[in-house]
């Protein structure tokens, strides 16, 4: 998390190699994405249909993932635990994105208190252990897609907000940005025209480590009982809820986890390719 | 040497930490405001009939505005009295100094083991940069890295607990109980937080060190003909080390953070335990309490890494820019 904020130079991508490790990841994106997408239309079984004669099965033909202690298929669960867990990580980058991609720019671009009182906001927001502030706010508005979503994406603000500030704080004295002041351009048209999309790289590269991070963030709300209300499935809810049969049914506990680490892990390979093709520190090396 | 810009920083950073405890306490407390059912409503439960819920709010105090709520329980939390639990009529600041120790044993068992693991793993990977160790060790981290903790904790317990029977699957024991008991039974939830912040402090101080060992006087000592052991551990680590130190003071709130998860897992009598069941018992004080620790402590820990650049970079100890 903590070296991102260096992406302050942008560099061109020297070539664009297509690696084995980026088709495998999308492919894999693409797939969760269309199967959470289209769930309910290509015939997956209904994710709360228990089979209590068939519980904790492993994979078989009826069940492609086995099923858990309810007899639930958790194929069909951790196709509809995606739907939870893409919504709440789309939705929570979106959120940090937008108010702390705002925030950073006004606090970078004009300086002086506006960014005082922003800068020490987001000092206070990051003195929150961030796991801690979204229990909080999910106790306190109750556990559904939306409050999860919410919560976790105002964890992010202060991260995106920094990296907006110290990047446009490089490119407020720049001279195109002179040039259109010079030339009487309107202030919104410098913030969003100018400034803007020299942004976009640094915050858009964060933005897709984010993305890994909010479904685990979700996973460990999930865990604590606070995404989602049972029986509607979330992978960390799956996890937690098969803890207890892990001595006889390991396969419960672990399909659901895999299928979560394969996608996290899929988003962070994403994740490095575009920190590389940005970075220019570590092209340089 | 402390001269008076140091004093000046001091200074400064003192009343930054009093603003931002100050904040974040009040920000806590509009927080728990919000929740729905107040701490009236989870003691007497769903039963409970509205006049019975207004006599305890009345009683707890919970009727008056929230400013004056949040001006009084401060003077209290200045004198030390962060208040009882509507729960157990315990007092907080007891609940948390018996809670406080266990949390702390976690985090610093956890910082040695993780640095115990990153720090070797870096350096390699900064010497050995782009061979087979450094890809393995890449590899690994960004795998540890896309495994959330309880995870990682889950696994561990299936294969050294369930599988091989080493460790406790969860559950404290005392140091007054034996110590050696008490490491066992904090081995495992250690072991799984540090897994967890490995990838981010190697990763740190692979980039740092290969940084640093571009330089020249590295290329000095490699004339001066000093053993490789030497010139890696001697001359390059402690330049290399600053993001490492800085990013151990900003990552003890996220360790904390973990910590409220995998005390959960484990059973562990830590803060982070207390705050999950503050949470679900809407135990206000109780939240307000550990938040008061969590930012007090990170604002210090801060303080301390600030300090420690000075030991660790002469040209901040100096007050030159570089």
């Amino acid at each position: 998390m903590a070296s991102i904020a260096d992406t302050t130079a942008i560099a061109r991508p020297r070539r664009r190699r297509l690696e084995l490790g980026i088709v495998l990841a999308l492919a894999w994106l693409v797939l969760l994405v269309v199967l959470a997408a289209l769930g309910p239309i290509i015939g997956i079984q209904n994710p709360d249909d228990g089979d209590l004669l068939d519980i904790l099965s492993l994979p078989t033909a009826a069940h492609w993932l086995g099923t858990d202690s309810l007899g639930r298929d958790t194929f069909a669960r951790a196709v509809y635990g995606a739907q939870v867990s893409l919504t709440v990580a789309l939705g929570s980058v979106g959120i940090g994105l937008a108010l702390g991609g705002t925030l950073g720019l006004i606090g970078g671009y004009f300086g002086r208190w506006p960014d005082r009182l922003i800068m020490g906001a987001m000092t206070v927001l990051l003195c929150f252990p961030g796991i801690i502030l979204a229990i909080a706010l999910v106790s306190s508005l109750g556990p559904s897609v939306g409050n999860v979503t919410f919560a976790i994406g105002v964890i992010f603000v202060p991260a995106f907000a920094r990296i907006a500030r110290a990047n446009t704080l490089s490119l407020r004295s720049r001279e195109f940005v002179l040039a259109a002041q010079s030339l009487g351009a309107k202030l919104p048209r410098i913030l969003i025209r100018e400034i803007l999309p020299n942004l976009m790289p640094a915050l858009l590269s964060y933005a897709v480590v984010m993305l890994g991070v909010a479904i685990l963030a979700e996973a460990a709300l999930g865990f604590l009982g606070l995404s989602v209300r049972p029986p509607q499935p979330s992978w960390g809810g799956m996890i937690a809820a098969e803890r207890g049969n892990l001595a006889e049914a390991p396969h419960a506990v672990f399909i659901p986890a895999a299928v979560m680490f394969l996608t996290v892990l899929a988003i962070n390979w994403l994740g490095e390719a575009t920190r590389r093709l940005f970075d220019i520190r570590a092209q340089s090396l | 040497m402390i001269g008076s810009q140091a004093a000046r920083r001091l200074r400064n950073q003192l009343l930054t930490l009093v603003a931002i405890v100050f904040a974040a306490t009040a920000l806590t407390f509009a927080v728990t405001e919000i929740l729905p059912g107040d701490a009236a409503v989870a003691i007497l439960g769903d039963t409970a009939t509205e006049a019975e819920i207004k006599s305890l709010r009345t009683e707890l105090g919970l009727d008056r505005p929230l400013i004056v709520r949040y001006a009084d329980w401060l003077s209290n939390a200045l004198t030390g009295d962060l208040g009882r639990s509507y729960r157990t009529r315990e007092h907080i600041s007891t609940m948390i100094a018996q809670r406080l120790p266990v949390t702390i044993e976690l985090i610093i068992i956890t910082q040695i083991i993780a640095l115990g693991l990153a720090v070797p793993a870096g350096i390699i990977a900064a010497y050995r940069n782009r061979s087979g160790v450094d890809h393995a060790l890449g590899g690994v981290s960004i795998g540890l890295l896309s495994t959330p903790a309880f995870v990682i904790g889950i696994g561990l317990i299936y294969t050294l607990s369930v599988a091989l029977g080493w460790f406790p699957a969860s559950g404290y024991v005392r140091p007054s109980d034996g110590v050696l008991g008490n490491l066992q039974s904090m081995f495992l939830p250690a072991l799984t937080l540090a897994l967890a912040e490995f990838p981010v402090y190697m990763r740190l101080l692979r980039a740092d060190m290969i940084a640093t060992l571009q330089q020249d006087f590295i290329l000095v000592a490699r004339a001066k003909g000093l053993g490789v052991r030497d010139i890696l551990v001697g001359h390059a680590l402690r330049p290399s080390s600053l993001s490492l130190v800085t990013v151990i003071g900003i990552n003890l709130g996220r360790l904390v953070g973990g910590a409220v998860i995998i005390e959960t897992l484990f059973a562990i009598p830590g803060i982070g335990q207390m705050l999950v069941n503050a949470v679900y018992q809407h135990d206000h004080f109780a939240i307000q309490g550990v938040v008061l620790v969590v930012a007090t402590g990170f604002v210090l820990i801060n303080l301390a890494v600030d300090m420690a650049y000075a030991l660790l970079d002469p040209r901040v100890r100096h007050g030159v820019d570089s």
